[in-house]
C-alpha cells in the first residue's frame, strides 16, 4: 500500500486479539479504504472476507447470529439509507465471537452518530503528490491532472487521458455562461459521461476540474461573481457525495442555478 | 335512402335483397345494430366476409346462397359489386360512385344524448343521473357501455338499480376512465385545469406514480426551454424538427423565459429532495402542482 504511513502504523499496532470488533474507515472514494481492508486481513486478522453490503437486512443478520462463521464482515454504508443503517446496530454493539465488523464510508456525515460512536474510526490522510504521481501512467499531464484528482483510484479506473480538454471547457464555462443562452448551458450535460459513455468527460473529474478553475480564476480576477460561482460549486458537490441521487439531474440543477449567478439574478 | 328510410324499412321488413352499402362516420356501431335487425328480419345467418370474391356463385354445388347475409367491412370502398349479388350489406367510412346502381346511406355519427337513451333502453333500472354518470366515465364510447349495459340488462329492472350501484362502490367503473399519466402531463404543461381537475379526482383509478411525473414533467419543460430559447431547430436540440414547429406555434407565450428557468431548477431540484428525505413521496404530486402551477 503506497502512502498512509500514520494510518499504517496505527493499523500495526493492532494484534488479532486487539483489533476493534467494529471499526469505521472513512475516504473518499478511491482512496483505497477496500485496499486497507484487504492490508488489514492479510496482516492482523487472517479470517474469510464477507462483503454482505448487497445483502444486508434483519433476516440476514439474524441468519449470521443463528449460524456463526469466523471472518470479517464488510458493509459498504456509502448506498445505505437511514432505515437500512440502524438495522445494523445491534449487529454492530453485539458482535459475534471470532468475528469482525469493518464498515466503509466516504463522509462521516452520511453515518448515523450511533454506529459512529459504537465503532473505532480510522480516517485516512491526504496523499502527497509524489505518491499520486506513481498512478499517472502518462506523465506529461501528471501535474495538471494532479491539481484536480486527488485519489489514487480515480487516477486508475477513470479517462484521465482529455484531462486538457476539460480544463479547458471548465475556463470557457467560467468566462462565458454569464453570456450564454440558457438551452446552451444546458446542452454541457451532453458532454458529460453519467453512466456508461466513457468517450465522454468524467463527472467527477469535471466538477473537481470546475471548482478548480473557479477557484483560480478567483485568484487572478478578484471578482465576486466568480467568487459566488465557487461558493456554489463547492456546496454542491458535497451533496455528490450522496451515492443515491440522479447525477444527470443533479447537474441540470447546477447548472441553472450556475447560470443564474453568473447573470447575477 | 336516407337513415331515417332505412330505419323504417328495417321496421316494416321491407328492404329489398340488393346489395346494400352503409357509410359510417365514427364508429359503425350502428350500422352492426342495422345490419343484426335486418339478418333477424328476413332469417338469414350473418356471415363475415374478407374480400367480395368470397361470395359463391349461384351455380355452385349445395347452393345455399339465399341463406346467408354476407357482411363486408373495409375503410374506403371502390370495388365492382357483381349484379347477380344479393344480400350483401358493406360496411365502410368512404365510398365511391363506382356502382350507382346500388344504394348507399351515410349513418350519422351518434350524438351523446342517442348514446344515453341507448342506455336508457337497456338498463331501464337506472336513473338518469347514473345513465349520464355512467356515459361520462366511459367517454361516450359506445362499445364500452354496450358491454357494460350486457353485464346489467340480464337482471331485472328492480336489480339493475341494486347491482349497478354495489359494482359502483366496488370500484369496477374504475377502469372506463381513460385518462393516463399523459394527459396529466399535458394538462400540466398547458395549464389545463379541467383535466387535471378530473385526473385528481379519479388519481386512485390512474396508474400515475409520482416519481413518473416527475421524469416526464423534466422531458416536456426541456423540450419547452429548448424552442423558446432557440430561434430555428438543429439537431442538438431535444426534440424533433416537426415537435420543435409544433412548440413554437402552439405553445409560446404560456411561459416566460424566466419562469421556465424557474420551473426547471424547481423541477430538477426535486430528485435530491426526494432521496435525502427533504420530501415524502406520498405529497410530491401535489408539491409540484402547487410550484409549477404558481407562475
Amino acid at each position: 500500500m503506497i502512502g498512509q504511513r500514520k494510518l499504517l502504523s496505527k493499523i500495526n499496532s493492532f494484534t488479532i486479539d486487539t483489533f476493534p470488533r467494529s471499526s469505521l474507515l472513512i475516504a473518499e472514494k478511491g482512496m483505497g479504504k477496500h485496499t486497507l481492508v484487504k492490508y488489514i486481513n492479510d496482516h492482523i486478522i487472517k479470517l474469510p472476507l464477507h462483503d454482505i453490503t448487497e445483502i444486508i437486512s434483519s433476516e440476514v443478520i439474524d441468519q449470521i447470529y443463528r449460524n456463526p462463521n469466523p471472518g470479517i464482515y464488510l458493509i459498504n454504508l456509502s448506498e445505505m439509507t437511514e432505515k437500512e443503517q440502524n438495522i445494523m446496530l445491534k449487529f454492530i454493539e453485539e458482535p459475534l465471537n471470532n468475528s469482525f465488523i469493518i464498515l466503509l464510508a466516504e463522509s462521516q456525515h452520511m453515518v448515523l452518530e450511533t454506529i459512529i460512536n459504537r465503532c473505532t474510526v480510522f480516517e485516512f490522510e491526504n496523499y502527497t503528490k509524489d505518491e499520486l504521481k506513481t498512478f499517472i501512467y502518462n506523465k506529461d499531464d501528471a501535474e495538471l491532472l494532479l491539481t484536480v484528482v486527488r485519489s489514487p483510484g480515480k487516477l486508475l479506473t477513470t479517462n484521465t487521458k482529455n484531462i486538457k480538454d476539460i480544463i479547458d471547457i471548465c475556463e470557457k464555462i467560467v468566462s462565458k455562461i454569464g453570456q450564454a443562452n440558457y438551452a446552451n448551458t444546458l446542452s454541457i450535460t451532453r458532454k458529460i459521461n453519467f453512466k456508461d459513455s466513457f468517450d465522454k468527460f468524467d463527472f467527477e473529474i469535471f466538477m473537481e476540474a470546475l471548482n478548480y478553475t473557479l477557484f483560480t480564476t478567483y485568484l487572478k480576477t478578484d471578482d465576486k461573481i466568480v467568487l459566488s460561482m465557487y461558493n456554489l460549486t463547492r456546496d454542491q458537490r458535497k451533496q455528490l457525495i450522496d451515492k443515491r441521487i440522479n447525477k444527470e439531474i443533479f447537474f441540470n440543477n447546477y447548472l441553472t442555478k450556475l447560470w443564474k449567478v453568473a447573470r447575477g439574478i | 335512402m336516407d337513415n331515417k328510410q332505412l330505419k323504417e324499412r328495417i321496421k316494416t321488413n321491407t328492404l329489398s335483397d340488393s346489395p346494400l352499402v352503409l357509410i359510417y362516420e365514427d364508429v359503425p356501431f350502428i350500422c352492426k345494430q342495422y345490419i343484426n335487425q335486418i339478418a333477424k328480419n328476413k332469417n338469414l345467418e350473418k356471415i363475415n366476409i374478407d374480400k367480395l370474391s368470397d361470395i359463391p356463385n349461384n351455380d355452385e354445388l349445395f347452393d345455399t346462397k339465399d341463406s346467408f347475409l354476407y357482411v363486408y367491412q373495409t375503410d374506403k370502398f371502390d370495388e365492382d359489386i357483381p349484379e347477380d349479388v344479393t344480400n350483401l350489406i358493406v360496411i365502410c367510412k368512404q365510398a365511391t360512385s363506382k356502382n350507382p346502381q346500388i344504394e348507399q346511406v351515410k349513418i350519422n355519427k351518434l350524438l351523446n344524448w342517442q348514446i344515453e337513451d341507448y342506455v336508457k333502453a337497456r338498463v331501464p333500472g337506472l336513473t338518469e343521473p347514473q345513465i349520464k354518470w355512467l356515459c361520462e366515465v366511459s367517454k361516450y364510447n359506445i362499445y364500452r357501455l354496450e358491454k357494460e349495459c350486457d353485464k346489467l340488462s340480464i337482471f331485472s329492472k328492480d336489480l339493475q338499480q341494486i347491482l349497478f350501484n354495489q359494482m359502483n362502490s366496488e370500484n369496477v367503473y374504475c377502469d372506463l376512465n381513460s385518462l393516463t399519466i399523459f394527459n396529466f402531463i399535458t394538462a400540466i404543461v398547458n395549464k389545463d385545469y379541467r383535466i387535471m381537475n378530473e385526473v385528481l379526482e379519479n388519481i386512485r383509478w390512474i396508474d400515475i406514480e409520482a416519481t413518473g411525473v416527475v421524469t416526464l414533467l423534466l422531458k416536456q419543460f426541456k423540450t419547452l426551454i429548448d424552442v423558446v430559447f432557440s430561434a430555428t431547430w438543429n439537431n442538438t436540440l431535444s426534440c424533433s424538427e416537426k415537435q420543435f414547429y409544433y412548440f413554437k406555434h402552439n405553445m409560446l407565450g404560456l411561459y416566460t423565459k424566466d419562469q421556465l428557468v424557474e420551473i426547471y431548477e424547481f423541477l430538477t431540484s426535486l430528485d435530491y429532495k426526494l432521496k435525502s428525505g427533504y420530501i415524502a413521496n406520498d405529497i410530491l404530486i401535489d408539491y409540484i402542482l402547487i410550484n409549477v402551477l404558481k407562475f
